[in-house]
Order: structure tokens, then C-alpha cells, then sequence
């Protein structure tokens, strides 16, 4: 399990995810990330480091894979489906930086995708 | 010592007298910073006529009363002021009497709970409900109206002692006397009016002026529908502002407002709990009901009119239905709502809990909670400001809360900020309510005197002994 950070988007995010470590596959898979990503809110930044476990802290760490820009307005938009990841981003309301990082991006694509159902 | 206890045996049954170590301990003190002080013995009676023959004795032996149900004042408000007091502990009186459901009010003993009363309520009369607070559901719905405490429907109906209709009362000298419409007699509790107001006797006295045995309590429709919905804002100023327009729209039935500390304290956040620069200061708990969908939704899609005009001021202000909430947070954010509610075991984290909150007038709420704030972050405690509008914003109310390790040095500094917020807000013009010894010798300090000389006078009146609950409110 995902230690569940003391500031509030952090622990909302490990939630989420945590929900989804239950299922096996999904867990597995993640073991083999190696990639940090950003989530640059309105709020305040958190980064998601992938590294054998998973874990998030409040701010930027040095050099992220990935750096998704957004409000926290648009994290409710994706949880309540009013939007989609896919056109949150092609809408401009989710900025994405690190599109080089074509495997890590489709791989956090997809985590975003299941937890925020 | 030996011949009183001989005698309340007789009155209530030796088994219902209690002078071990043990128990006196454990009445002896609360979880706030109140001095401890141990009582003589603690008597428990089950009926009025062995309530009057406690009273008579006491008269008669000059020994100090105070009325106990639950401890749950977090005031220190059932600690002894005096050395020989006799605790009248009221939890084997527990009976729900009566339910009205044409006139809509119950009757009950002190011993009820909020759980009996829900419990009761949804089981037998569905259609009624009663108003609950932020407590546990083994709190005493008696003694919450009396010390004037809130609940989830005083944003619309004010202070649970508005919701009283009448009660009967052992006065300190032992004689039975109700006030209130059932003085016509029994199945008549309707209301206080068209009377003098001799509530006003019982309400806010602290157990001083007699030992309440039945009270009538309003009970209110349920409507078919409800709803809730969780705001998050940012600054004192811009957040009280935004819960008064809401407020005075009317179509609110509670608004619940707290530090974001204490929502992070439900998503299971280890103390002690922090701010982080950026977070929402304050998330609140607005809760609607109505008697079809239509209706209900109607109102969300107004309380979102009235967050996106506070967004043109501060964008990052979200409103979010609860089903969004409990996808981001769990089941737990239930909790926050299912009233009432044991969610805040979180407070009783150490074996230290306090709060400092008064009724202030609604232009220098936000100034209040500004304040107090920058107080209890110079002392480094856990932001746990609470905050709620009373009766559609007649009055508005914060408080702040402090959980804590009973040490020493930690209580010195609890003490210290209590009292400098405590100083502020009087400098406001707010009144502090459950009011333990040192804050009512404050308030003594700067209100009119003659108020405290009227009250002292009825205290006299009623009480020639002193024998009811004596040193309360310092008079």
C-alpha cells in the first residue's frame, strides 16, 4: 500500500491509487515503473515517484518524467466524468510536459484512467 | 461522611451510592484543562421523588449538588468548585416519556441520548426527526439544550435551547414545578408561550438553579429528499462571506465549517496535523433537504450560483456534490455527516481536549476566525477552527479546539492560548458559551454588572443554601 501523505491532494491522490493496488496486475505492472510526475495544481504541486514503490510528496522533485498542469477543479471534473483525461488535455484544461516520455506518458495515461473512474 | 452515605443508600439503594477511590477519580475531572477537584460520593436516582429526597437532604446537610449525565461538556463543566460536593448523577433516568406528533415535540428524562432518541425516532415516528451535534451519540440531549449547545439544524433553528418547550424542574429547595405550556398538565408540553419565559431560569445556568427532571424538546418534519455537498475555500474573510450569502438564501438547513486540519484528521491524517501552503483553509459541510428531487436539485444548482460568484474573487473556491466526495475520500467522508457522529474520536487523540467558542455577532466573524487563527499559530498547536451561522445568521459562531498531552508544559501553553484567544474575542463583543470558572470571570470583567448582580440575586432566591452546583459562572 501506498503510505497516504499528510498534505490534501497528496492523500487524496494515494486514495485513489490505493483503491486500485488491490488488483494485482496493476501492482505488479507499477513495481516496474521508473518515472516521477508532477501534478502542478492550482493548489499547490504534488510529484508521484515511481521507483519501485510508489510514493508522493508536496512540491516538484528535480528533472519529473512528466508534469501534468491543471486545477483541482478539473481532478473533480474527471472523478465526477464530466470530462475525460483525453479531452481535458486536447481542451488545454490539463497541460502536459514530457511528451517525449511517450512510454511513461501512456502508462500514467492509463493509471489516471483507472483511478479517477 | 459514613451517615450521609447511610442516608442517600436509603434514598436511592446502596448499590446507586458510589465513594470508592475509583469513582470519585473518575468524576473528578474532564479532558479539558480545568483543575480536577474530587467529589464526596456520587448518587444515581432513577425517579423525581428520589431526585427531591437527594435535594432535601443536601439542604439539610448543607452538602453542594451537581447534576451529572454523560460528562460530555468538554467544559469542565460537572468538575466540583468546592470540596464536599455530591455528584447527582442522572443516567438511570432515561426514558423517552412522550412523542407528539401532532404538535411535534418529545418528552424525555435526562438520561436520554441522542443515540435513544434517533434510534427511537426512525424506529416509531419516521416521519419526525430530532436535531443532533457534533458529539457522540451517547451525549445527553437534556443537558446539551440546557448548556445551549449546537446541532445540525441550529444554522435554521439556532441553539438547542430554542428548542425547548417547556420542563419540570426539582428546585433547590425540593419543591416539583414546571414551566411552560404543560402546566395545563400532561400531553400539553406545545410550547413556552403565552407565559412569562421561566426557561430562562434553567437554559445556561450550569446546573445552578435546580435539577432538571423531564424536558419537552421540538421535533421537526423529515422531508423525503436530502442532500449535502462539501465547499472548499480560502481566507477567513472571503469564506464567512460566502456562508452568509448562503446562509440568508434560506435554502440550507446546516452549515458546517472547519479547518481543512480537522477534514485531513477524517482522511486519517497522524497527528500532529499540519497546513501546507496552497491547501483550502476551510471545508465545509453544507446539508439541504427537500420534499421531491426536483426541489433538491434546484437548490444545489443555487448553491452553485452563489460558489461561482465567490469564484470571480478566489478560482480555487470548489463546491463538490458528496458522491464525488466519498469517491476522493472514502466511505469514511460519511462519517462527516451521519450525525449523530462519532467521526471525531480523532479529537480525543490524547487524554487532553479543549475549545475555546462563543456566539459573536455575524460583522466580525471573519475578524473572529482571522484572529484566532494567528493565536493559535503563535502558540504552534493543530488549526481546528469550527464554525457554524446560527438561526438564518441572527448570530454566527466559532470556536477553536485543541487536542492535546496532559503534561505540564503542554497544558501551561494550552492554558495561555485559551485565554489570549479567549481576551480577543471578548474584545469583540462575543459571549463564550459552556463556559467554564476562568472564562466567565472574565466575561464578569467587562459585561454590565448589574446583569451578574440580577443573576446572583436569582441564584439567591432560588438557592438560600447554595447548595446547586455552587461557584459556577463565578457568582
Amino acid at each position: 500500500m501506498l503510505t497516504e501523505p499528510p498534505d490534501f491532494i497528496g492523500n487524496i491522490l494515494a486514495k485513489l491509487i490505493n483503491n486500485q493496488i488491490a488488483n494485482s496486475a496493476l501492482r505488479d505492472k507499477m513495481q516496474n515503473w521508473r518515472m516521477t510526475v508532477v501534478f502542478d495544481t492550482d493548489y499547490y504541486p504534488v510529484s508521484i515517484i515511481f521507483d519501485e514503490t510508489i510514493s508522493i510528496k508536496s512540491g516538484i522533485v528535480e528533472e519529473p518524467t512528466l508534469i501534468f498542469k491543471m486545477e483541482f477543479g478539473t481532478i473533480l471534473e474527471l472523478v465526477e466524468r464530466k470530462t475525460s483525461m483525453i479531452r481535458a488535455i486536447f481542451s488545454r484544461k490539463i497541460k502536459v510536459k514530457g511528451f517525449r516520455h511517450l512510454i511513461a506518458l501512456y502508462r500514467f495515461y492509463g493509471l489516471m484512467n483507472t483511478i479517477l473512474k | 461522611m459514613v451517615d450521609l452515605k447511610k442516608r442517600f443508600d436509603n434514598i436511592v439503594g446502596a448499590k446507586y451510592v458510589a465513594d470508592g477511590v475509583g469513582e470519585r477519580y473518575i468524576y473528578s475531572f474532564d479532558m479539558t484543562e480545568n483543575p480536577a477537584r474530587q467529589p464526596l460520593m456520587i448518587v444515581m436516582p432513577s425517579t423525581v421523588e428520589e431526585v427531591q429526597k437527594i435535594i432535601e437532604l443536601a439542604n439539610e446537610t448543607l452538602t453542594p449538588l451537581i447534576p451529572f449525565v454523560t460528562g460530555q461538556s468538554v467544559g469542565g463543566l460537572t468538575i466540583p468548585q468546592v470540596d464536599g460536593a455530591v455528584i447527582v448523577d442522572l443516567k438511570r433516568m432515561d426514558k423517552i416519556l412522550e412523542v407528539d406528533e401532532d404538535a411535534m415535540y418529545m418528552v424525555i428524562e435526562p438520561g436520554v441520548t441522542f443515540g435513544h432518541v434517533k434510534r427511537h425516532l426512525d424506529k416509531h415516528h419516521p416521519t419526525l426527526r430530532y436535531t443532533y451535534p457534533l458529539a457522540p451519540p451517547y451525549t445527553s440531549v437534556l443537558a446539551n439544550a440546557l448548556v445551549q449547545g449546537l446541532c445540525d439544524l441550529s444554522t435554521t433553528h439556532g441553539s438547542m435551547a430554542d428548542f425547548v418547550n417547556g420542563l419540570e424542574a426539582v428546585l433547590p429547595t425540593g419543591e416539583l414545578v414546571r414551566v411552560g405550556s404543560s402546566i395545563m398538565g400532561d400531553g400539553n408540553w406545545f410550547g413556552r408561550y403565552p407565559l412569562p419565559d421561566l426557561i430562562g431560569l434553567f437554559s445556561g445556568w450550569q446546573g445552578m438553579t435546580g435539577i432538571v427532571t423531564k424536558i419537552a424538546l421540538k421535533l421537526w418534519p423529515k422531508k423525503k429528499v436530502h442532500g449535502f455537498a462539501a465547499l472548499f475555500t480560502f481566507g477567513e474573510h472571503a469564506t464567512t462571506d460566502l456562508l452568509k450569502t448562503i446562509t440568508r438564501s434560506g435554502n440550507f438547513e446546516d452549515i458546517d465549517s472547519q479547518s481543512l486540519s480537522i477534514i485531513k484528521m477524517l482522511l486519517k491524517v497522524p497527528y500532529p496535523v499540519k497546513h501546507f501552503d496552497g491547501e483550502p483553509d476551510y471545508g465545509t459541510v453544507v446539508g439541504y433537504t427537500a420534499n421531491s428531487e426536483i426541489e433538491l436539485k434546484e437548490k444545489y444548482r443555487q448553491l452553485e450560483e452563489m460558489v461561482d460568484a465567490a469564484k470571480r474573487e478566489e478560482p480555487r473556491t470548489v463546491l463538490i456534490p458528496w458522491p464525488t466526495v466519498v469517491k476522493l475520500m472514502g466511505s469514511q467522508a460519511n462519517e462527516w455527516i451521519d450525525f449523530p457522529s462519532d467521526a471525531f474520536k480523532v479529537l480525543a487523540e490524547h487524554d487532553g481536549l479543549t475549545w475555546v467558542g462563543t456566539y459573536i455577532h455575524p460583522k466580525h466573524w471573519g475578524t473572529a476566525l482571522e484572529g484566532g487563527r494567528k493565536i493559535v499559530e503563535k502558540y504552534d498547536f493543530e488549526l481546528m477552527a469550527f464554525m457554524k451561522p446560527l438561526n438564518m445568521l441572527h448570530i454566527a459562531e466559532f470556536k477553536f479546539i485543541f487536542r492535546f498531552p496532559k503534561d505540564d508544559a503542554t497544558l501551561d501553553r494550552v492554558r495561555k492560548c485559551s485565554e489570549e484567544l479567549l481576551d480577543f474575542a471578548l474584545s469583540l463583543g462575543a459571549l463564550p458559551y459552556k463556559t467554564p470558572v476562568w472564562s466567565a470571570k472574565k466575561v464578569q470583567k467587562l459585561a454590565d454588572p448589574a446583569f451578574f448582580e440580577l443573576a446572583r440575586r436569582i441564584k439567591k432566591l432560588l438557592d438560600p443554601n447554595n447548595i446547586m452546583n455552587p461557584g459556577r459562572l463565578d457568582l
